[in-house]
Order: C-alpha cells, then structure tokens, then sequence
C-alpha cells in the first residue's frame, strides 16, 4: 500500500452496553480506540480509519458506507456457533432475519440498514464481524467468554484494515 | 365501518385501532372510538413500563449521575447530560467557564441537528412521500437519502469530535470536560458545516417546499412552551416561555407542568394554562421567531411559518429552520473559538461539597427538558426528578386527536387516510415514549 492511496475505512461498533454480550460491538471499538490512541496500533501512514462506537444506531454505520467509506461493522450475534466465536462475512453471504430468530438481537434495524446500503449500491464495501453472544441480560459487562476473546476480535479486525485497498 | 368512505354525517361510528405506532421511538397505540356521532374515545396509548431512573440514581456521587441519566435516551443523551450537569452543578454551587458553556452549546446543536435531520428525513419524509419507510426512497430517490445520510454522520461526527462518542458522550463531567477538542477539531467542523451541511439544508429546503401541501392543513389553538433567553434563540438556558402567560423562572418549573395521570398512559401528562400544551420545534419557534438566524428566518419565511404557528404537522418543518439555525449559531461558537484558540481548562470542583437543591432546564430536540436534584452534604443526591418532553407533550396529542378526528371526517377521509393522518400526527410531535415513562408511583382509578 502506497502512503496516500489507502481508502478510508470506519470500524462501527453496534449494540447496547447495558445488555452485557449485546455490547461487545461498542467494547470491542472502543478496545480499537484505545490501541490507537495510545500508538499500541499503527495502521498504514496515510490512511483515514473512523473507529465508532455507535449504540443501537445502525443508520450511522449506513451513512458512513454511503460516504463513500468502507465498513466493518462488529455486532453480536446468534450463529448456532459456542459463545465467543466470531465470524467476518459480506451483507450477501447471510440473511437477517427477525428479531426473535435472527441474527444478531437487533438485527430488524440492522436489516434495514443494510437494505438501506444495498440499495444504495454500496453494500459491496461493508464487512460485519459477527460475534456469537452469549448472555445480553441486563448488566455491564461481557461474559467471561467473550471478555476472554476480546484481543481475538480485534487482531482479525486490524488484519481486515490491513487487507482492504 | 361499513365501507371505506366516511361521510360527514352526524351519526357515523367509527373504530380505529393502531397498534405500535411506527417510525416513533417506543410503544404507543392509537385508539380512536366514535359511536353515533359521539367521540367516546381519541388518545394515544403509551403501554411501556416505567423506568425508575430517579430511583436508580439515589445514592450515587455528583460525578456519576450525567452519565446515568443520559442513558435515559439513545437520541437525546446528550442533552440529558447537559440538563444534568447544570443542574448538579446550581446544586453544589460550581461556576463553569465561558468556554465551557460554548462548547456545551456546540454539542447541543449538533445533537439537534442529527436527531431532527433523522426526523425528518427518516421518520417524517415517507408519509409525504407515500412510502411505508425511507428504504424504498433509496431506489426512487438516492440522492435524497445519500444527502440525509451526509447530514446525520456529519452530526453524529460533530459529537464524536467535541464529546468523545457519536452517542452518550464520556467527556462531560460537572465543572467542565475530561478531554477538549483540538482547534483542528474545530476548523474541521467548521469547514464540513460551512461546506456540506450548509448547501445540504438549502438543498432539503428546496425538497421541503415541494411536499409543503402534502401536510394536513389542521389547526388547533393551543398554549406553546418553551424556554426563551435574553439575546439568543433559546436552546442552553433561558427562562420557561408561554405563549399564553408569559414568563416563569426554571426554579418554578413545576407550576408549569403539573403532571397528572391518565388510565389510558403509563407515562404522565400535563398542563398549564389550558388542557395541554405543546413543547418541541413549534413550541420553541413560537416563543423565539424575533430570534432566528437570518438563514433560518428565510427559511421560515419560504416554509410559510410565522407565529403564532397553530399546525401539529408543521413541527416537522420548524425542525428545518431550527436545524439551519444550530448551523448559524455553530459557526458563530467556532470563529469565536478558533480565533482565541482552545484554552487547556481542567474542570471546575467544588471547594467543599454541600446540602443543595438544583433544577435547570434546556431545549432538547423535543422540547425542553428538566433536571431536579436535591444533594447530600456527601455529593449524593438523595432526591431526583426529571420531566421529559415527550410527557409534556401526551396530553397535546390526546387534544390534538379530539379535533382532528371530526376534522377528518368533514374532509370526507376514508378510514385508510384517517388512520395514517392520525400516525402522522403522532410521529410529527417525533415523540420518544421510551423516555417519557418515568414515574415511581402512580394509582390508577379506573
């Protein structure tokens, strides 16, 4: 990769705080912050990289593919996978369904985001990680599982920055 | 109903029920029953359970209690952190810096910006448009949905950039912020709001224009409230402004919105000089229309609003004019702030902590919102109270029903229209109903 030609990318984490596993997207952003804030993390000179830790606001995460941007988008979800496994995978490699028997716990607005990019003819320049959660009952913080995970997570992230143009 | 037409007869019956009202934040149902002539039921159903952040927060330090009672709203968070600093900080007697208050104000508008550019484009459009939802918009209109896209990150960034977080931002704490921007971060704001979101509103209001009459031409007399400060349109501080009375000092606050329950309603109701009132875009425009910006004033003149504004639906379009003001008021913050540079300030903490009572109050998309704590001479707060916009606003929408239903039927509506008129009436008070269901204790007596 030349210094100045890197695309920009924004890293958006999805999902509420207050459910435990449910906020593992926003945990691990925010992890992502912090390693690059404190230079820990060194992507390549030149390149714009957005890490947002965006709640529940999955029309964020289309506005900024609609901007041109590529996208990694990091939500928990329900994969059939052992809590704490995680997946990387393209809007058209998967379906979203339903609230109570999809994807990830809030995937109705998640969906309609990604109708949304889709439609917009930039659904090819978004990545979702997909984490398989396991507790997104009230409280804080993640299950052991996933907190144990978490440097996992974010490696397999910085080695999608590093594959994207 | 019979068939799908209804005349304006004086004996029509007339059922509707819509259940989880769409594109609103929340639960809501809408319950209209008519029997011979006679209107028996017209109300806005709010079915979500209380939430008890007045009791969660007892006991907690000064210092915590924004951050917990921003979590109140995902749209609004940053305007209950500032509603809650300010009033921690009347309580504990802290005295923050000017340019403190002007990047709060910074982050206000910014938070106003995104939450009503997703109103209107997102939530709003598709009822004047004819669609079920802004995906289909996608398809028949990109560049439309492409540019309300552009607005809503630029806004999400200008909060990301001043308070750490697109959402709930961490660096607010009483007496000041943990971290300030750069005077880069300024100048890039600066620039993406004179350079985008500027040709972005003018843009929108020329797309505004041409769906104007697609807005139900209902009015209703009403009392609007708002806060009005001296010199500024008010969104940070002010006084508690009536178009009815006047005047009432944010102390007094609750001779104004003397809650009061309902059967039909697991959040509150008010009112004031009459059955209701009316709190949000309109409510504000009403009392601050001599203080618009001059861009925002033209776009008020080209939208046709001039006070008193009377329309429920319109709210939606003085959304437009407050966004183009924000932009105004931001620019004039930034040049401030960018030609003296950023000052490196550490928050202000009080000498000593006291017993204290603090209420305060500002303008949160929705309408004003107010803030009640009373501490301990430990920081704790041992009492709290916090009236949300939406609240304020039930009893308006219950009001607004009972007239617009025979309205409705003298226009000779089919049940279809009703109906969608009726959930487009709900959605241009761009309610957040989550929020609005607060109380501890209530007796209902039915």
């Amino acid at each position: 990769m030349n210094a100045g030609t890197a695309e920009p990318i924004s890293i958006i984490g999805l999902g509420n705080i207050e459910k435990r596993d449910d906020g593992v997207g926003v945990r691990v952003v925010e992890g992502l912050r912090e390693q690059l804030d404190s230079g820990e993390w060194r992507p390549e000179v030149g390149r714009d990289l957005a890490l947002v830790a965006a709640g529940a606001d999955t029309l964020l995460a289309a506005a900024h593919a609609a901007d041109g941007r590529w996208v990694i988008m990091v939500d928990a979800a329900r994969m059939g996978l052992p809590a704490g496994e995680f997946r990387m995978f393209e809007p058209g490699d998967v379906e979203l369904r339903g609230r109570d028997q999809g994807l990830a716990p809030h995937d109705s607005d998640l969906a309609e985001a990604l109708r949304l990019v889709n439609d917009l003819g930039c659904a090819e320049r978004v990545r979702i990680m997909g984490i398989q959660c396991q507790d997104v009952g009230d409280g804080c913080g993640l299950s052991q599982r996933l907190q144990a995970r978490l440097p996992e997570m974010q490696a397999r992230i910085k080695e999608e920055v590093g594959l994207l143009p | 109903m019979s068939n799908s037409t209804v005349s304006g007869g004086p004996r029509i019956s007339l059922n509707i029920e819509v259940p989880y009202v769409t594109r609103v934040e929340g639960h809501g149902n809408i319950v209209i029953d008519m029997r011979k002539g006679k209107l028996i039921t017209s109300h806005l159903e709010v079915v979500e359970p209380p939430r008890y952040f007045e009791a969660m927060i007892k006991g907690f330090s000064y210092m915590d209690i924004a951050l917990i009672t921003s979590r109140i709203c995902g749209i609004c968070s940053v305007g209950h952190q500032m509603t809650s600093l300010k009033a921690t900080e009347k309580a504990l007697g802290i005295s923050v810096s000017e340019q403190t208050v002007l990047l709060r104000k910074l982050l206000t508008y910014g938070a106003t910006m995104q939450s009503h550019v997703l109103h209107i484009f997102f939530l709003a459009a598709p009822d004047l448009l004819g669609v079920p939802s802004v995906v289909p918009l996608a398809a028949s209109h990109p560049d439309v949905v492409k540019m309300a896209l552009r607005m809503k990150k630029l806004s999400n960034d200008i909060c990301d950039r001043l308070g750490g977080r697109t959402i709930h931002p961490n660096r607010l704490v009483p007496g000041g912020f943990t971290k300030l921007p750069s005077t880069a971060d300024l100048k890039w704001i600066r620039d993406m709001l004179a350079n985008q979101m500027v040709p972005d509103a003018k843009a929108s209001l020329e797309l505004l224009k041409t769906l104007a009459g697609k807005f139900p031409a209902f009015e209703r007399d009403t009392e609007y409230v708002g806060l009005r400060d001296a010199g500024e349109y008010a969104f940070y501080d002010g006084q508690i402004a009536s178009t009815d009375t006047g005047l009432t000092p944010v102390g007094n606050y609750l001779s104004v919105t003397n809650e009061f329950v309902v059967p039909h309603s697991t959040a509150k109701h008010c009112r004031h000089a009459r059955s209701s009132y009316f709190v949000g875009a309109l409510g504000r425009l009403n009392n601050n229309f001599d203080l618009l910006n001059p861009l925002a004033r033209s776009v008020a003149d080209q939208l046709g609003l001039k006070p008193i504004v009377k329309n429920p639906f319109l709210n939606t379009a003085a959304q437009l004019v407050e966004t183009v003001h924000v932009v105004e008021e931001s620019l004039k913050i930034l040049d401030q702030l960018i030609a003296r540079g950023v000052r490196d300030e550490k928050p202000v903490v009080p000498d000593k902590l006291r017993e204290g009572r603090g209420a305060e109050a500002t303008e949160v998309p929705r309408g004003i919102l107010f803030h009640d704590y009373t501490y301990d001479n430990r920081g704790q707060v041992v009492k709290a109270n916090c009236i949300i916009p939406t609240t304020q606003n039930t009893q308006s929408i219950d009001d607004d029903m009972r007239e617009l239903v025979p309205w409705m039927i003298e226009k000779g509506m089919s049940k279809e229209q009703m109906t969608l008129t009726l959930e487009m009436l709900v959605r241009a008070y761009d309610p957040c109903i989550s929020c609005s269901v607060h109380f501890l204790d209530v007796e209902f007596r039915t």
